[in-house]
């Protein structure tokens, strides 16, 4: 059951990549590879992003002034959009516009549902906002506060997320 | 003294060594708490201060970097329209208003030294490189050719630069400055952990040291503090060795130790110590309350008296036996005893002569009469008969007197045998009545008893004690020439348990300064006459022996001494 949905999501999002010819800033890159052989790759929209099941995170950042609403996707349910056959996420190498990047394990989307936010307080991120989408862990809700390795996996720009599968 | 000493310095060890690891694991806890603490601190201010460093450095070169960017892609679409990119320009105009805006409105932003004075023109950049990214990106089809346009764009990208240039200068600045607080907190911390540790060491050392010479002071003090048992001990030994009373201790039947003058009664008595505290032992088996025991060692009769208490002696509990050895002095009692009744019996000798001749004066007429009947040729049988009856009557009233006589000088034999205390007064009285007589000394007996009077003792004991009293009254009579009648009045008296016989005289008393001695041995009034003084002792200690008491008080006119005997009490 879980496979045909998945399907039926990578299909969604072939329709609606190739109904744009040009790749602008609103869309996302996604691939699946173990051990730099390619398992599978997608480009979905905006608008498919937020067809996904959409998860909220308020909270502060170090790049914000106030607590501000982020919407989105977990990296889980991004992970899932392609199922492998064999073997296990163990994380996702998340870059950025500017060529920035930064491996995130799959222990923190699965202890802290990080998502890939497409919305701050309601309204799409222009890129001057740090967008187009912008990776977003629960930093308030954290037991411990946040170091720079966890500030370093929250990646703004985001254009390509790589899933490595083990 | 030892034991408690011992006792009170475990006591006091056992409190020192608590107070000791107390104050042990205070300090060592300390040391690892304020190295953990100081430890954990310099860690957390490193890493804030690696933090503060890398965000504040890192947001100002990140926009650098991409006024770079901007600045490259504006001067490819200078140098030919075909490497202009409109994407491209518009995307490097996007990133780096969003660099700008983290320098002007963000927490890593704020950290940057004089952030305040940049921050108004940072906005203005931000909001014209982010219109421009809206304009760049939204015409993508459109090729930038203006000139005055790619001024504006370069214009504004030196300033930007320039700025950005100024902002990293500062936070650079601030990092050096920052990393130079760092060494310093660094350096301090590292001091102060020194000097912390240093402060407990020094402090642990002047602890022991303090302690080692106070523990030294202790032993020292522990040492004199034994030595002195010892010697005390000593000393105790050498006591207990000069008194003159055979001293022994015995701990679970093993002797622990003897005295001096007990090792010379064993040696004198040829026996081992075991056999001596096993005969006292038996002897206190069969009556706790045994004083004196008669046992034959070597084939020789030897009798001792003792003493026996449990003690605490070197933290063991040990039966204390202090033993005489009573064979020579029972030996001089008993002559003394027989020299006392051999004296009262010579004091008697004209009663008793008196009393024997009574009888006899009487066997003598009767026997006469019986021979003045056959001589003058009547033989009337029951004339004879009667006479003869009344010979064999006064035999046997003299054989009475004469078995008293004997019973009286009997020696040591106890007699355990129920008697009438009145019977023994007549028999007293009946002996010393003629003396009295002779002195011109009124006798008066009021017996008030319901009863015989039964006690439990030797009939003599009791006689020789009354004899001794009425003797004693009728020598106190000796001599005086006086107005008024002699008298010696006896009262018996009884209560339920007890029966009193009190002797009272008119002879003037006894004198004050004797009157409290007259039991004792040797203590007479009547030297001149060759009194021995035992007469009275010896009464005392007979009636005592029976569970009674005597006693003696003056009264206006003479003497009162009162013998009190229980009445139907065994002895044993």
């Amino acid at each position: 059951m879980v496979m045909v949905r998945a399907n039926i999501r990578i299909v969604s999002a072939l329709i609606i990549s190739l109904s744009s010819l040009v790749v602008d800033a609103a869309e996302l890159h996604v691939s699946w590879v173990m051990k730099d052989l390619p398992l599978n790759e997608l480009t979905i929209s905006q608008e498919f992003i937020e067809s996904l099941v959409q998860s909220e995170i308020i909270t502060s950042t170090p790049w914000t002034q106030e607590i501000d609403s982020f919407i989105g996707p977990t990296l889980a349910t991004l992970s899932e959009l392609f199922l492998p056959k064999f073997g296990r996420i163990s994380g996702a190498t998340v870059s950025a516009l500017n060529g920035y990047s930064m491996f995130v394990p799959a222990e923190d989307w699965e202890a802290l549902n990080v998502i890939v936010a497409s919305r701050i307080n309601g309204a799409q991120f222009k890129i001057y906002d740090k967008g187009p989408f912008w990776v977003i862990y629960p930093l308030d809700e954290m037991s411990r506060p946040a170091d720079q390795i966890v500030l370093s996996r929250m990646v703004w720009h985001v254009s390509h997320v790589e899933f490595h599968v083990e | 003294m030892y034991l408690m000493l011992n006792f009170m310095w475990s006591k006091y060890e056992l409190k020192w060594r608590i107070y000791v690891t107390l104050v042990l694991s205070v300090l060592t806890a300390g040391l690892f708490v304020s190295t953990a603490v100081l430890f954990v601190q310099n860690n957390a201010q490193r890493n804030a201060l690696q933090g503060s460093i890398r965000s504040a450095g890192w947001v100002a070169y990140q926009a650098k970097l991409e006024s770079i960017k901007f600045a490259m892609s504006v001067e490819k679409c200078a140098v030919a329209q075909v490497l202009c990119n409109r994407g491209e320009l518009g995307l490097n105009a996007a990133i780096l208003a969003s660099r700008i805006a983290v320098l002007s409105d963000s927490e890593e932003g704020s950290q940057i030294a004089n952030i305040q004075e940049f921050k108004y023109d940072l906005r203005t950049f931000f909001a014209y490189f982010s219109a421009l990214s809206d304009d760049l990106l939204s015409q993508s089809s459109e090729n930038i050719s203006v000139d005055t346009q790619l001024q504006i764009m370069r214009s504004q990208s030196d300033s930007v630069d320039k700025l950005l240039s100024e902002i990293l200068k500062s936070a650079v600045l601030v990092n050096k400055d920052i990393t130079i607080r760092e060494q310093l907190i660094n350096n301090k911390s590292v001091e102060l952990a020194f000097l912390m540790l240093s402060a407990s060491s020094i402090g642990l050392v002047l602890f022991m040291a303090f302690e080692m010479k106070r523990r030294r002071r202790l032993l020292s003090e522990v040492f004199e503090m034994r030595r002195i048992a010892v010697e005390h001990g000593q000393e105790l030994m050498d006591l207990l060795d000069a008194i003159p009373v055979a001293i022994t201790l015995a701990s679970d039947n093993l002797t622990t130790y003897s005295n001096v003058a007990f090792k010379d009664l064993l040696s004198n008595f040829g026996c081992s110590n075991e056999f001596l505290l096993s005969e006292i032992g038996a002897a206190l088996a069969v009556d706790a309350r045994s004083t004196s025991l008669s046992l034959v060692v070597e084939g020789v009769a030897r009798n001792i008296s003792f003493m026996s208490n449990n003690v605490n002696w070197l933290g063991q509990s040990t039966a204390i036996f202090a033993i005489e050895d009573r064979t020579h002095a029972m030996d001089y009692e008993r002559q003394s005893l027989i020299s006392a009744r051999l004296m009262l019996l010579g004091e008697l000798a004209s009663s008793i002569a008196h009393e024997l001749n009574q009888p006899l004066a009487v066997i003598a007429a009767a026997a006469e009469n019986a021979i003045g009947s056959v001589a003058s040729g009547k033989l009337d049988n029951e004339y004879i008969k009667k006479k003869l009856q009344n010979i064999i009557r006064q035999v046997e009233r003299a054989d009475k007197v004469t078995q008293t006589i004997l019973d009286m000088a009997r020696q040591d034999r106890v007699q355990t045998e129920p008697f009438s205390v009145i019977k023994s007064l007549h028999v007293s009285i009946g002996f010393v009545s003629h003396q009295l007589r002779l002195a011109n000394v009124d006798v008066e007996v009021v017996i008030k008893c319901q009863t015989d009077c039964i006690v439990v003792g030797g009939p003599s004991v009791v006689e020789v004690a009354l004899l001794n009293i009425l003797l004693n009254a009728r020598d106190a009579f000796d001599g005086m020439e006086v107005q008024y009648q002699k008298k010696l009045r006896v009262d018996l008296q009884c209560t339920e348990e007890v029966v009193y016989i009190i002797i009272t005289d008119n002879a003037g008393g006894i004198k004050k300064e004797i009157l409290d001695k007259v039991f004792l041995p040797f203590v007479t009034s009547k030297e001149s006459s060759g009194g021995t003084g035992l007469g009275l002792a010896i009464a005392r200690r007979g009636i005592r022996s029976m569970g009674g008491d005597i006693n003696v008080q003056n009264t206006a006119d003479g003497a009162q001494f009162i013998l009190s005997l229980p009445l139907k009490r065994v002895f044993s």
